[in-house]
């Protein structure tokens, strides 16, 4: 806030009261203006937007009252939640209210940059910002290296990010533009991308499912469908059971019917011997799996099958499966491995093959997002292969999607010096040897003759930035970010505070101002999106897909932009004022499809973005098989559209494998990882070698068990560690919130005001610590401080702790000390090395992979 | 002197009064915004405001003498650094110079229930916001008791219901101006005055939380 003119700054006596009060002459911030009543409360009204705290992305809808966000409830339209949110939602009004929160853009005047290092930040205007942004990106063009432009996003609208990460990298010239996914949950979808062609996080029929098995996540807390699975989730006991594999008493393993704490990263242990049981006991689906020619079941402990004895349906290599993986794994086996005895091993699977294809194994990244993590997700996912549970009553569908329709081409606004430079190398090392990143599996192309190329994807390895940044500090010149905080939010976060003072010049939008912004030479308030920002959101849930809308229910605060629209166009402008227009008319060129006016301004740049990507739900030039909506102004009031139900089997035959059949074997990985080899001039085998794996020859293409690795020797190191979610975790954004604080007792054995570290009661008392005490947890690469709690809900020799706290940087209640960077609690990715399922190029988290030993702090 | 002089001198004292206070209040209010070294000193920004304080009963003449020393010595760098640390952020805000925050401490948020009577009160004084800021930050909230004041210094009142809506009670500025300042502005300032005080290190800050607070302490008493 500045003070506009002297005239405030002068007495009465100089400028005369009288005059003063008649010409408003002595107002700064006000403006005299005809006088309005005040009366009781204020009647609201109930807004729709969209929620974006965990991967759900909840329609919501809030309450507004005189200008002020004062409630939460779900949608009540959306089929997807009911018309509920989860206790998360309720943590947006604190959010958007959040003291803390950066109002007005600033910049860095403390060039040191370092942990514990005031920025000295000082607040500066938007259009200095802009301009100083717009000059430092202006200088790579004007050096000819534009790829030393990065952009890193955090959270993103699944539309009007187009308009960011997928337009301003490419138009500039940079090829390294880099998404958070990998960090996210990556290595979960290679399961049903390598089985079934389907590279996606999937959604499941609870209405109807008569066994659940929550595997590796803990779907009442996160993991994409939260109010969706508090609804449905009490009603399945009745129909059936609920079964937890998961090595900690999750909120959903304190209600299910039977836990199973797995000795961590030995899921595909487990696996196979379930699936040896519903073999051998003749309980794989007829339907979807077949049978043996002559009906009688060949599938014996240890004995081999001629493939020609079964006659398979709508999967490929269920016999190549039993011989190279499945045949001797036994329950017994498994129960040294896994720690589950064999009675249970036995009995779930029996549960679970009686429930057949109404069984859906709702497999989460606690299985995947580790060092090996792709082959245990395939083979947790091929559970659903055998059960015959892929898209049946009460089984696991494939994503349903609403009908967003897509920005126009930006290819004739790259220039000739972006197309040379975008095609340099990228900076987080994806495709080499040693980092297939092969999630997604193949990209065909066909050039102008009608010739096919094929080639293996590589994709964003969002962890490994930080070492190509340290690895080549010349590499990056000016980094930009969004809604991020990879300072924080990644494993092996040390690194980043090495590599992020290397940058010559970084600027950071966001809602808070945190760890990583502590390396920001400008700091720039990003709206806060649910309740501030105009953008279309799509989702899926319960059998349907939606479209919502994401709008700003009430005025942003302070200076708050939203970062994918508004400032984008903003910046646009300042590129063409200094010579480099082609982003601006790109974004110019955009037409509203009602009115086919092109932008003039930001605010016309935002709406029409809005309007392109929905229109088709409510233009009624399409025929909309779900809801009916009359027009942009219907789909604004409304905030929904919903798809039709799913159609259950609508995949069957045509799933996008090579081979269009549920891939025991999978045809698909040995082709990519062919083409992935010949490009390496290599063997699969070596690739896989390099890339950390156990599995040679053909076992590389079948679901199988690799055993779990871990950073730090048993014997140093005996504790291994599991890292968890909370239910009032928005994505790590919401520890600045008191009510977060008050109420984070809702995650089974944690406690209000506290960051626990849960430990089993005999380990603790072999340390001689109890609950309460403050301990230091210490791995190979760090230590941190947090509270002791000695808790049943892990077993000896494990470990648990929440994500979430320990903020160095942040606002108030997140940050014991902001000033001397200490930290409340301690965070989990400061003991957690930076290590990848490189076949997915997804960042490890999961799977005890982390040693750590303990010590009274 | 005849009773008539009299009556017309003390009208005039009073009014005179409600000017000074009303100085006192908008000079606070001007230093709670991004300071402008310049600005303050060319315009003696701190002569002015140790001059309303002294007529408006509430003198801190050696708390602006080191506010004035301090705009001297510090550079324009300096003010802003202290100010953003204090005032803006953009991790830890180390004084909030919003009301609710204080007010209404179990949920520690802006715009809070006080906010929006706040902007309320604005709007039924016949102010609209111009600054895009919560209602409840302090320089506006000394603004608004500035105009407050200013509006009854004047002797010749508008007449009720001239410039409201329909059928809204005549602007009693008097009992506005007790009342914002009983439930909305001095209950907050002295833990958000105990902030700056354990934080600022300019003798610009210290000097104006003295300031600050020994003027709402003079003000309660004149009016509560």
């Amino acid at each position: 806030m500045k003070i506009k003119r002297r005239d405030f700054l002068k007495l009465s006596a100089a400028t005369g009261a009288a005059v003063a009060l008649t010409q408003g002459g002595s107002l700064n911030a006000f403006a005299q203006a005809k006088r309005g009543a005040i009366g009781g409360e204020k009647a609201g009204k109930w807004t729709p937007s969209t929620c974006q705290g965990c991967t759900a992305w909840c329609p919501v809808e809030f309450f507004v009252q005189d200008g002020r966000a004062t409630k939460v409830r779900g949608n009540q339209f959306s089929k997807a939640n009911n018309g509920y949110c989860c206790p998360r939602g309720h943590l947006m009004l604190q959010q958007t209210y959040d003291p803390d929160r950066v109002l007005t853009p600033m910049k860095r005047t403390n060039p040191a940059k370092g942990r514990g290092i005031d920025p000295k930040f000082v607040p500066i205007t938007w259009d200095e910002a802009l301009d100083t942004i717009a000059d430092k990106m202006m200088e790579l063009r004007k050096a000819g290296e534009p790829e030393k432009l990065l952009y890193m996003r955090g959270r993103y609208s699944p539309t009007s990010q187009a308009l960011l990460y997928g337009t301003m990298p490419k138009i500039f010239g940079t090829p390294n533009a880099m998404s958070h996914s990998a960090i996210c949950a990556e290595a979960e979808k290679m399961g049903p991308g390598y089985t079934q062609g389907y590279f996606g996080y999937r959604d499941y029929d609870m209405a109807k499912t008569k066994c659940l098995v929550v595997w590796g996540c803990d779907p009442l807390s996160s993991n994409r469908q939260v109010p969706n699975t508090i609804n449905k989730f009490g009603d399945i006991f009745d129909r059936g059971a609920v079964i937890a594999v998961d090595p900690r008493l999750s909120a959903s393993a304190a209600k299910a019917n039977e836990w199973l704490p797995i000795k961590p990263g030995t899921d595909g242990a487990l696996v196979a011997a379930i699936a040896h049981v519903l073999l051998t006991e003749g309980m794989w689906s007829k339907e979807f799996v077949g049978d043996f020619k002559d009906g009688k079941n060949l599938f014996k402990t240890g004995a081999t099958i001629d493939e020609a004895a079964f006659a398979e349906k709508e999967t490929h290599g269920i016999i190549k499966w039993w011989n190279l993986e499945l045949k001797d794994k036994t329950p017994a086996w498994a129960a040294k491995v896994t720690l589950i005895p064999e009675k249970q091993i036995v009995s779930v699977a029996r549960t679970m093959g009686k429930a057949g294809s109404a069984c859906a194994v709702y497999m989460g990244p606690g299985v995947a997002m580790t060092p090996r993590g792709t082959y245990a997700s395939m083979a947790v996912y091929a559970l659903n292969g055998i059960l015959g549970s892929i898209e049946t009553e009460g089984g696991v569908m494939q994503g349903s999607s609403a009908p967003t329709d897509k920005f126009p081409s930006i290819d004739k606004y790259i220039d000739d010096l972006a197309k040379k430079s975008g095609k340099t190398k990228k900076i987080d090392g994806r495709g080499a040897k040693d980092m297939p990143a092969i999630m997604g599996g193949m990209n065909k192309k066909k050039d102008k003759d009608g010739k096919e190329t094929v080639s293996a994807k590589a994709n964003v390895v969002t962890n490994n930035v930080a070492n190509g940044i340290l690895k080549d500090p010349g590499a990056i010149k000016v980094f930009i970010s969004t809604w991020s905080n990879f300072a924080f939010s990644c494993t092996g976060a040390q690194r980043w505070e090495k590599a992020l003072p290397m940058i010559p010049f970084f600027a950071h939008l966001v809602t808070n101002a945190s760890e990583m912004s502590q390396f920001a030479d400008i700091v720039l308030p990003a709206t806060f999106a649910p309740t501030e920002k105009l953008s279309i959101i799509t989702n899926m849930a319960n059998l349907h897909g939606h479209m919502s809308i994401q709008q700003p229910v009430v005025k942003p605060l302070g200076q708050a932009k939203p970062e994918e629209t508004e400032v984008m166009w903003l910046l646009a402008e300042k590129l063409k004022a200094k010579g480099f227009a082609n982003l601006f008319d790109y974004y110019a060129s955009l037409e509203d499809p009602e009115t086919k006016k092109k932008p003039s301004n930001a605010a016309e740049f935002i709406e029409i973005a809005a309007k392109i990507s929905s229109h088709k739900v409510w233009d009624g030039k399409d025929k909309m098989k779900g809801d009916q909506i009359s027009g942009w102004e219907n789909f604004k009031a409304r905030g929904i559209y919903n798809t039709e139900t799913y159609a259950y089997k609508k995949n069957w035959g045509k799933f996008k494998t090579e081979t269009k059949k549920f891939e025991f074997y999978s045809e698909t990985l040995k082709k990519t990882l062919g083409l992935f080899a010949e490009k390496h001039k290599t063997t699969v085998d070596d690739v896989l070698k390099s890339s950390g794996y156990e599995a040679q020859g053909e076992l590389a293409f079948v679901p199988h068990y690799e055993s779990p690795k871990r950073h730090g020797d048993e014997k140093e190191y005996p504790f291994t560690f599991i890292d968890h979610k909370s239910r009032l975790n928005r994505e790590g954004r919401s520890q600045n919130t008191v009510w977060y604080h008050e109420f984070k007792k809702v995650d089974v054995g944690d406690d209000s005001w506290d960051d626990v570290v849960k430990i089993n009661p005999v380990d603790g008392k072999e340390l001689g610590i109890k609950t309460g005490d403050k301990v230091m947890l210490t791995s190979t690469t760090g230590s941190i401080t947090c509270t002791a709690k000695l808790w049943e809900g892990v077993r000896p020799g494990t470990i648990a702790k929440c994500y979430g706290q320990g903020h160095w940087a942040y606002g108030r209640v997140a940050a014991k000390d902001y000033a001397k960077a200490i930290a409340n609690g301690g965070n989990n990715n400061e003991l957690m090395p930076d290590d990848y399922d490189r076949l997915s190029g997804a960042t490890a988290r999961n799977g005890g992979f982390t040693g750590v030993k303990i010590k009274k702090a | 002197m005849s009773s008539k002089t009299s009556k017309k001198s003390k009208k005039q004292e009073g009014a005179s009064l409600e000017v000074w206070r009303s100085d006192a209040y908008r000079l606070l209010a001007a230093c709670f915004y991004e300071p402008d070294r310049e600005m303050f000193l060319s315009e003696k920004l701190t002569a002015n405001l140790a001059a309303a304080l002294r007529e408006a009963g509430a003198p801190a003449d050696e708390a602006c003498r080191s506010m004035e020393e301090s705009l001297r010595q510090s550079s324009q760098e300096e003010l802003l650094v202290e100010y953003s640390a204090l005032f803006l952020g953009p991790f830890k805000v180390l004084a909030v110079p919003h009301g609710s925050v204080y007010l209404e401490p179990a949920s520690r948020q802006l715009m809070g229930r006080t906010s929006v009577r706040v902007g309320d009160l604005y709007k039924f004084a016949g102010l609209a916001q111009e600054e895009n800021e919560p209602p409840d930050h302090i320089a506006l909230e000394l603004e608004f008791m500035a105009f407050l004041s200013l509006k009854l210094s004047n002797p010749e009142p508008a007449a009720a219901g001239e410039d409201a809506e329909e059928g809204l009670p005549p602007l009693d500025s008097a009992g506005l101006r007790a009342e914002f300042l009983r439930d909305l502005l001095a209950p907050w300032i002295p833990p958000f005055c105990a902030a700056i005080r354990e934080h600022a290190e300019l003798g610009f800050y210290r000097g104006l939380v003295d300031c600050l607070e020994g003027f709402i302490a003079v003000e309660k008493a004149a009016h509560l």
